[in-house]
């Protein structure tokens, strides 16, 4: 009792230890704010009404006092923000991706998880790197890398925790793809995805209730089996794209300074998880560009013929750059492409490879662009 | 403690905060995720009630439990985790508005509120209290940040005036005095309203 006493008014500190006596001198502020006046109006149970009653019989010249307490208490307004469950989620989300990176931060493309049934060795990991030459490929990746570690966080799939904390005994299914090597997944919900080489799809299996979720680092086209009642869902990065019955490509390398979904078929909607209200509908033809560097999307009409043409192994350039042929070859055919000397004139390359080998490809590209090659093993020399 | 271990088939809702906490520093994640998830909103809008910035409060939030996440093994044991994330919680946001007070009021997106009745609304069929509701309401809107801030503690969060005197930062003689004169606001706007209930009080008594 002594306790309730210092947090009153100096007015009740004579009063005797009686309960009922301490009442006496209360204003309605003071019943109000009386945790066993409050819990006998939210909550009153025979006991706590016995009592009030017989006080109230006791001191009817109280009864107003009382009367207006009970209102306060009844309509006591409270000032609440509105929080939306999806700020919960997105929260939660960006949580979860913090602490995996914290946990393993060095995780990320190479590092793995599940063995490969043919593993290819990674050709970078042993490989000398000489300053004088230009590596081109190497060089952008280095470059993007950087900025990578300024400001993002990627989602580490292998260790992605389901933000909704369904129990599950769903084991995270990884597969992944190394450079120069592309596979088609067919899931039990008979949707099927294409994963393009150098790129990486991990899910619950089975997927969990309500839902089917997947993560996805690098490129892969989707051909989604309708189902309304579970929305099938890409987590890239830091965007969602969500789709209930359709085909579409998504490209979100790491190393890019973009991520692109593109589709073919059906209706997407895509979310950007860092922010609460950034939400784009896509129709086929079109194609939502997130801008990493300005967390902004984009949206602009695709060339289905450029962006899915990978999927049917046809390597396809619509006025592509030096830049971009090279790391494409470099991901396609998984080798290391040092360029030596400047072209002396800039590339524009428009050009269709089907199911082709990697010397017949850089045979036609170097009648175009007038440069010599050799290959040796998984190095490739371009020399002008 | 150790024989502990949450089962994701079992709820870990019939853990105490002490066991939940006790898993959470032996580093189990489905603690963790249990904590956060269960107090990710009420933390939000006490953020709002400190600074009604949604950048800084949900930066704050993430950084709050990310640390946890980090200093885990170092934690000490926590027998009402509400308690200890409020407070928390509050001191990284007070910090943080300090620090920002002098661009603060630059910054875009302030959170939309709504004036709610936590309890059961027992008069909700009576003419005069709807009258008495938007009159109570519109009191709520002149309150004082604090004094808002206070009454989300007690009636709505329901901590003791101990605890929100400790989470406030601020001793417990003024969060009395604090919720008394918010209550004293609310009083006066009652007064105003038109007599017209004579046996509510009764309408609880019998």
């Amino acid at each position: 009792m002594e306790d309730n006493f210092c947090t009153r008014p100096p007015l009740y500190y004579h009063k005797v230890n009686c309960n009922c006596m301490k009442y006496l001198d209360y204003t309605v502020e003071d019943f109000v704010l009386d945790g066993d006046f409050r819990q006998w109006v939210i909550n009153p149970s025979k006991e706590r009404n016995l009592f009030w009653q017989k006080w109230i019989e006791a001191h009817p010249e109280k009864q107003e006092i009382v009367k207006q307490a009970v209102e306060i208490i009844l309509q006591l307004p409270i000032k609440q923000y509105e929080i939306t469950e999806e700020e919960i989620k997105n929260i939660s989300l960006r949580l979860e991706r913090s602490i995996d990176l914290h946990e393993n931060p060095s995780a990320g493309w190479k590092t793995k998880t599940i063995p490969l049934n043919n593993p290819v060795i990674s050709a970078k990991s042993d490989r000398r790197f000489y300053s004088r030459k230009v590596k081109r490929g190497v060089s952008v990746a280095a470059a993007v890398l950087l900025i990578f570690g300024l400001g993002y966080y990627f989602p580490l799939l292998q260790k992605f925790v389901f933000p909704e904390n369904a129990p599950s005994k769903a084991k995270l299914t990884v597969k992944e793809n190394p450079r120069g090597r592309k596979s088609t997944l067919f899931l039990s919900d008979g949707s099927k995805i294409i994963l393009n080489s150098y790129s990486k799809i991990s899910f619950r299996h089975p997927f969990e209730e309500g839902k089917r979720e997947v993560y996805l680092e690098g490129e892969a086209f989707f051909e989604i089996e309708k189902d309304e009642n579970r929305p099938f869902r890409v987590f890239t990065q830091n965007m969602a794209t969500t789709v209930l019955g359709t085909s579409f490509n998504v490209r979100a390398y790491p190393e890019d300074l973009d991520i692109r979904v593109s589709l073919a078929t059906g209706q997407v909607r895509i979310d950007n998880l860092n922010k609460d209200i950034d939400t784009q509908i896509l129709s086929p033809g079109e194609e939502l560009i997130y801008v990493k560097s300005k967390d902004t999307f984009q949206k602009s009409k695709f060339d289905l013929q450029e962006v899915l043409s990978w999927k049917d192994q046809i390597l396809f350039f619509r006025n592509a750059d030096e830049a971009t042929v090279i790391n494409r070859l470099e991901h396609w055919y998984d080798v290391e492409i040092e360029v030596l000397n400047k072209s002396p004139k800039p590339w524009a390359i428009n050009a269709s490879f089907d199911n082709r080998a990697l010397e017949s490809v850089l045979r036609t590209l170097s009648y175009s662009m007038d440069f010599d090659f050799t290959i040796d093993g998984k190095e490739v020399t371009i020399t002008y | 403690m150790n024989v502990l271990k949450l089962n994701r088939t079992e709820s870990s809702a019939e853990l105490s905060d002490l066991e939940l906490w006790g898993l959470l520093k032996q580093g189990d994640r489905d603690a963790f995720q249990t904590i956060y998830q269960r107090y990710l909103k009420d933390l939000l809008n006490y953020g709002y009630h400190l600074v009604p910035k949604k950048a800084i409060v949900k930066d704050c939030v993430h950084d709050l439990f990310l640390d946890i996440w980090i200093r885990r093994s170092r934690l000490g044991d926590v027998s009402r985790i509400k308690y200890y994330l409020f407070k928390a919680l509050s001191r990284r946001i007070l910090a943080q508005k300090r620090q920002k007070d002098l661009y603060l009021d630059n910054l875009p997106e302030k959170v939309p509120y709504k004036i709610t009745l936590p309890f059961e609304q027992k008069l909700i069929d009576r003419q005069e209290s709807t009258i008495k509701s938007e009159k109570l309401r519109r009191a709520v809107r002149r309150l004082s940040d604090k004094q808002n801030e206070v009454i989300n503690l007690l009636f709505y969060e329901g901590f003791s005036y101990e605890e929100a005197a400790d989470i406030m930062n601020i001793n417990r003689r003024s969060v009395y005095t604090l919720a008394w004169k918010a209550m004293s606001v609310l009083r006066k706007e009652l007064k105003y309203v038109a007599d017209g209930v004579i046996s509510l009080i009764f309408y609880f008594l019998y």
